[in-house]
């Protein structure tokens, strides 16, 4: 994996609304030519960083630099850091085209360079069109197209395949890769961690504000864990003799048993010492969003009851 | 600071939409036409006209009449210019791309100021001239006529100071029917109450309302005056100051608040 150091740091980053604190003390790095995926569930405070990054919301405390300074000292901001915040955040009187050339204009990229985006993302067909009849998705591909305007060192998408159909996620998963495999820095977030699986290299993980987990994609997929379905007439025996050789079983309202902290093959053994017969024994990986959820679980801000 | 490229993009963003153009095409037919209308009404009236009145009589004031209508057009585009960015949400996008606040304050006033500028001077000029020549039959002024060139180029003036004033107040309020609430209040509603207060009173407050400033602006001579007012020139500067605190105020504003 290349890596070309840390590009975008995060120190101690402190943001309230009166008597809540949205971001509370968060303190990260971005590295280049990685995807690093940005996770929390909604309204852990994922959205008001993102604002802070580019200089839209003002800190409470702490500060967050692109590059060593802040994103509001960068003369030319849009050729150096490219941002997706929330789609259609536009002028729905505007077209798609004369959006990107105000864009353009302010900080001075070729014009040429307006209806190459727009080819990049696709909207060709509906660039002269006013943006109030975009959909969603339309929306999130001008706003991807805009971010790209100034052929940027660093991208910030905030939650970017959301409206998306399944072909333009596809197409975002892939610019995504594409852009750190280039050895830009590309920070994207999300509210699933099934999409940052497919993404992301690297992932930060905040609940309430708070830092939970910064980490490589690969630790997390290890630190996910594994776990075995057992099956087997005699369940309760069985899990009295597993806890007894020091693992963690669980029944299952079906009748099966999630058994932890020890292997298939030492729980066979177990089983076979004690004569109980196994009708099933089935190694699971637990999915990385079982993972996630459980990282957040304490720290949802609007959990469900379950 | 280099402002240019700010200007040329708030400038796209001000001429790309169509509601900026039809609204200072509706502020050109208001003054032209309604400025019009009562000058022809004042033509019919005229044989009727005592000496006193007729000495009183201000021609270029009755051709810019429909000026009075056209500050509501012109203060919408003030509002709208700075308030549709926060109703869309493009204000973000705007500040990502250019994060000196001011600078984008400073160039969306240059481009405000200069093209409803232009709109009024051209409405002003050319309600005067339409309406001088209904006025033939009357005592009409020509450009040489003592105060006439004055006040028809103040009248353009007031129209771009009143639109700078309104996005004063949608950058304090960031919300556009809020803010032209708060205009048309300041404009007529204030005039209304002041008007209803004790004379003694309303004559020490009513030269202050913005109104009454641009008819002062827009008149050749005060002979008529319903109310004691300023000068012409002295009402233009304290319209002008009216604008340009309302400018700082966002702009204090614009810089303390998140986006």
């Amino acid at each position: 994996m290349r890596d070309f150091g840390v590009v975008i740091e995060a120190r101690g980053l402190v943001k309230r609304y009166g008597d809540t604190t949205a971001v509370d003390d968060l303190s990260f790095s971005v590295r280049a030519g990685v995807v690093t995926g940005f996770l929390g569930p909604n309204g852990s405070g994922k959205s008001t960083t993102m604002r802070m990054m580019i200089g839209l919301d003002h800190p409470d405390a702490g500060s967050v630099t692109i590059d060593g300074r802040p994103y509001g000292e960068i003369k030319w901001p849009l050729r150096e850091v490219g941002a997706l915040l929330e789609a259609k955040a536009l002028h729905p009187g505007r077209s798609a085209r004369n959006h990107l050339r105000a864009l353009a204009a302010s900080n001075r990229i070729p014009r040429s360079r307006v209806d190459e985006v727009i080819e990049l993302v696709g909207l060709a067909s509906v660039a002269t069109k006013r943006a109030g009849g975009y959909s969603l998705g339309m929306g999130q591909r001008l706003g991807i197209a805009a971010a790209l305007l100034g052929d940027p060192e660093v991208v910030l998408f905030d939650e970017p395949v959301n409206g998306l159909d399944p072909e333009g996620i596809q197409w975002v998963r892939e610019l995504l890769r594409s852009l750190a495999e280039q050895g830009r820095t590309v920070f994207v977030s999300s509210h699933l961690m099934s999409e940052m699986a497919l993404t992301a290299d690297h992932v930060i993980v905040i609940g309430r504000g708070k830092l939970l987990e910064d980490a490589d994609m690969g630790v997390m997929i290890a630190k996910a864990g594994t776990s075995v379905r057992v099956r087997a007439p005699e369940a309760p025996r069985l899990a009295a003799a597993l806890e007894l050789a020091g693992a963690a079983a669980h029944a299952e309202p079906d009748g099966s048993l999630t058994v932890t902290e020890l292997g298939a093959a030492a729980i066979g053994e177990v089983a076979a010492r004690e004569g109980i017969v196994l009708h099933e024994l089935a190694p699971q990986r637990a999915s990385l969003e079982e993972a996630f959820m459980a990282l957040t679980k304490e720290h949802l801000e609007f959990g469900h009851a379950t | 600071m280099n402002l240019l490229p700010t200007i040329s993009s708030e400038w796209l963003k001000f001429r790309s939409v169509r509601s900026t153009v039809y609204t200072l095409a509706v502020t050109i037919f208001l003054c032209v036409g309604i400025g019009a209308l009562a000058c022809f009404a004042e033509r019919q009236q005229w044989p009727q006209e005592g000496l006193a009145k007729r000495a009183l009589f201000d021609p270029v004031r009755q051709s810019l009449f429909g000026f009075f209508f056209a500050e509501i057009a012109i203060g919408v585009i003030g509002v709208l210019i700075i308030s549709s960015e926060y109703s869309s949400g493009s204000i973000r996008t705007t500040l990502a791309a250019t994060p000196r606040r001011l600078s984008v304050l400073l160039s969306k006033a240059c481009v405000l100021f200069a093209s409803t500028l232009v709109v009024g001077e051209a409405s002003s000029f050319v309600s005067f001239f339409i309406g001088q020549s209904i006025l033939r039959s009357t005592e009409p002024a020509t450009l040489s006529t003592p105060g006439a060139l004055r006040a028809v180029f103040l009248g353009g003036l007031s129209l771009a100071l009143l639109a700078l004033l309104a996005m004063g107040f949608a950058t304090m309020l960031r919300h556009t029917a809020g803010a032209i609430t708060v205009y048309v209040s300041v404009q007529l509603v204030l005039l209304l109450i002041v008007s209803a207060l004790p004379s003694s009173w309303s004559d020490r407050v009513l030269k202050y309302l913005p109104e009454i400033l641009t008819q002062s602006m827009r008149a050749s001579h005060l002979k008529g005056a319903q109310f004691t007012s300023f000068s012409p020139w002295v009402s233009t500067l304290v319209l002008a100051a009216y604008a340009v605190a309302a400018l700082i105020g966002g702009g204090w504003l614009l810089l303390r608040r998140d986006a």
